[in-house]
């Protein structure tokens, strides 16, 4: 009994993990409904897969596939995929597999770290506005709007040029220029929600709009966080790419897939196809891949609130 | 003393180009143990007396006058911070809708915890054992397995019992139940109403059951209070609403329900028209317009809020009485409370 309880009472982080008591009537729980939904989009599958492999190629793979990425070699510039560099080498030596590896991690953390800043502060906005409404909403609302008539490129190169490019720093710019979008998504279902009587029956309960906001909306709103989470980290690695490519990326010897395409691109001409068509791939694979579970995750989603409504 | 007294209730809701006044002088009380049946048809201002209760009005509402007082302590005019410590602690809700009343997301023994912990009366770990205490107490079945579900596990029954849990839990002196069956069919309706009435007496609580189903009212009340267009048409004992009602509007709506000696293929009785617009103009007996009994005096001259002690009333031509009381018409509505 006492067992039970501190299950209870430890449960909501882990849905699933309170439901192997003894009598339960094979009603299917909502996270399981979920993964079943999500698995029987083929699609969304390949997109998982090809997520993983991106992973751990990214990750795993310089444990395997040992390469200097630090010291230059001017002896191995530009040479075409061969024995000993299965891609080649760049333009001051670097291995071109092996840098693919090191510039992916770099890409994949600072698309994730954006894509968490984003949707942080977007869920955090969207909801207390569309909570309070009226004037807060209408003010919150126009700060967003004003932010976003302002051409994201542009203000990418102009913080670029202000800040020294770091991880933390792209992390940030990034976050925070993809941030709007989900406060627009999350505030138009505040909207609606806010209206719900379980809302109200918490108001009613004494309760306070802190507990309201995050203990209630939040959770509600979480499958389309969770989708818009994964289109963002897609935009965020496009959005890294770009700027690298423009050369305000993060300074070598460090790496990252558009930083590659850039350097990759002067040498167009030279027919040195190597340094541009790996990190072209990379980057198409795994905003793909996102692309993909995004879509995969939103069926889900929108078939389970289609289901218990 | 009265749990709940309301007195001369005005309330206004504006918004850019109206303003309607969806409750216009109401004064009732319930007594400790009591209930009262709020009846009256839709938009008739029940559910905003309801939420005023806990200070709770739809955007744009105001209390223009009239006090409200829950055990002697006057919630008009209380601050935000002194008015959620009343909700659901001395006020418990009941919502229509189970379907809607619970959050999908959270599980429900978290959710009938959830009071207690916003009021600061129990731990994490005590809360959910109260919490599965009272679902046991409201007749869910394996109280404990049922705690651990999501509300669409279970059906409207035993939703509603769960909504029921959740607004006893801090063990309020009143439970506002705003059309509590009206979702659920007559079986579960019964069971309902009976789960109301054990768990009235075994808490000593008031309750205000807002309905506009004159069977509910009829098994279930002490007092009943009538409301029609933002007033109180009548107000009396349940007996006695029953079987001596004076108002046309109560015997409008009592011979509205279908009975067993209804002879088939014969016609249900209804009332013609629909509700006044709250926002225009009104007239003076606010039932007028639909009124069988109506004449020229209803129109101009507003009825007096009338009766013996027990039994109040406001209409020109009663039934059952000798006719219109339109002379020496001195107390204002709501005075004679």
């Amino acid at each position: 009994m006492t067992a039970d309880l501190g299950q209870v009472a430890a449960a909501s982080p882990e849905p699933t993990a309170g439901t192997s008591g003894p009598e339960q009537d094979g009603v299917p729980k909502r996270p399981s409904m979920l993964l079943r939904t999500f698995v029987e989009n083929k699609l969304a599958v390949l997109g998982a897969v090809m997520f993983l492999a991106m992973v751990l190629f990214c990750f795993l793979g310089p444990l395997v596939y040992h390469t200097d990425q630090v010291h230059t070699s001017l002896a191995n510039q530009n040479l075409p995929p061969g024995t000993g560099h299965p891609l080649g080498t760049d333009q001051v030596g670097y291995d071109v597999l092996g840098r693919l590896m090191v510039g992916g991690q770099t890409s994949l953390e600072i698309a994730f770290g954006a894509a968490v800043v984003a949707v942080v502060l977007g869920v955090f906005w969207g909801t207390v506005a569309g909570y309070f409404g009226g004037l807060v909403d209408s003010l919150m609302m126009r700060i967003v709007d004003s932010v976003m008539s302002i051409p994201g490129l542009f203000l990418l190169m102009f913080l670029a040029t202000v800040f020294r490019p770091s991880v933390l720093m792209l992390v940030l710019v990034l976050g925070l220029l993809a941030w709007l979008a989900p406060a627009r998504l999350v505030r138009g279902e505040t909207l609606s929600l806010r209206h719900r009587e379980y809302i109200a029956a918490v108001r009613v309960m004494g309760g306070r709009a802190p507990r309201i906001i995050f203990r209630h909306l939040v959770p509600n709103v979480i499958g389309t966080i969770v989708v818009n989470a994964t289109f963002q980290v897609a935009d965020a690695i496009l959005a890294l790419a770009a700027i690298s490519f423009l050369g305000l990326g993060i300074p070598p010897p460090a790496a990252n897939w558009g930083g590659m395409l850039s350097d990759g691109l002067n040498y167009t001409y030279s027919g040195f196809w190597w340094l541009i068509y790996p990190p072209g791939v990379a980057i198409i694979v795994t905003v793909l891949s996102f692309n993909l579970i995004g879509d995969g995750l939103r069926d889900a989603v929108g078939l389970r609130a289609h289901r218990h409504l | 003393m009265s749990v709940l007294e309301i007195s001369d209730l005005v309330i206004d809701i504006r918004s850019r180009n109206a303003s309607v006044r969806p409750v216009d002088g109401i004064s009732l009380s319930i007594e400790a143990g009591r209930t009262l049946g709020l009846v009256g048809e839709s938009g008739c201002g029940k559910s905003t007396t309801g939420l005023a209760v806990l200070g709770l009005l739809p955007l744009g509402g105001q209390i223009v006058r009239g006090s409200i007082r829950i055990d002697g302590q006057e919630i008009v005019g209380m601050k935000e911070a002194e008015l959620r410590l009343v909700r659901g602690r001395s006020v418990g809700v009941v919502f229509q809708e189970p379907m809607t009343a619970l959050n999908p997301t959270k599980r429900i023994g978290v959710q009938v915890a959830e009071p207690l912990l916003i009021h600061g009366l129990a731990g994490r770990a005590d809360a959910m054992r109260q919490a599965i205490d009272m679902l046991g107490e409201v007749g869910l079945p394996r109280p404990q397995q049922q705690a651990e579900r999501y509300p669409h596990e279970l059906s409207g029954g035993m939703r509603q019992r769960v909504m029921i849990a959740t607004a006893l839990s801090c063990r309020p002196k009143l439970l506002i139940a705003d059309e509590p069956t009206t979702a659920l069919d007559v079986t579960t309706q019964d069971q309902i109403m009976r789960l109301f009435r054990r768990l009235q007496d075994e808490l000593n609580m008031s309750m205000m059951l807002i309905t506009h189903d004159m069977g509910v009212v009829a098994g279930n009340t002490d007092d009943v209070a009538v409301m029609y267009a933002g007033r109180l048409a009548e107000l009396a004992e349940t007996e006695r609403l029953y079987g001596a009602h004076r108002h046309r509007y109560t015997e409008a709506l009592l011979s509205s329900i279908p009975t067993l000696d209804t002879s088939r293929g014969q016609r249900l009785a209804s009332i013609a028209g629909l509700p006044p617009n709250l926002g225009g103009a009104l007239a003076a007996c606010r039932f007028a317009p639909r009124c069988a009994h109506a004449s020229q005096t209803c129109w101009d001259v507003e009825p007096d809020w009338t009766g013996t002690d027990r039994h109040h009333f406001a209409c020109h031509w009663p039934s059952g009485g000798a006719g219109a009381t339109v002379t020496g018409a001195v107390t204002s509505q709501g005075a004679a409370s």
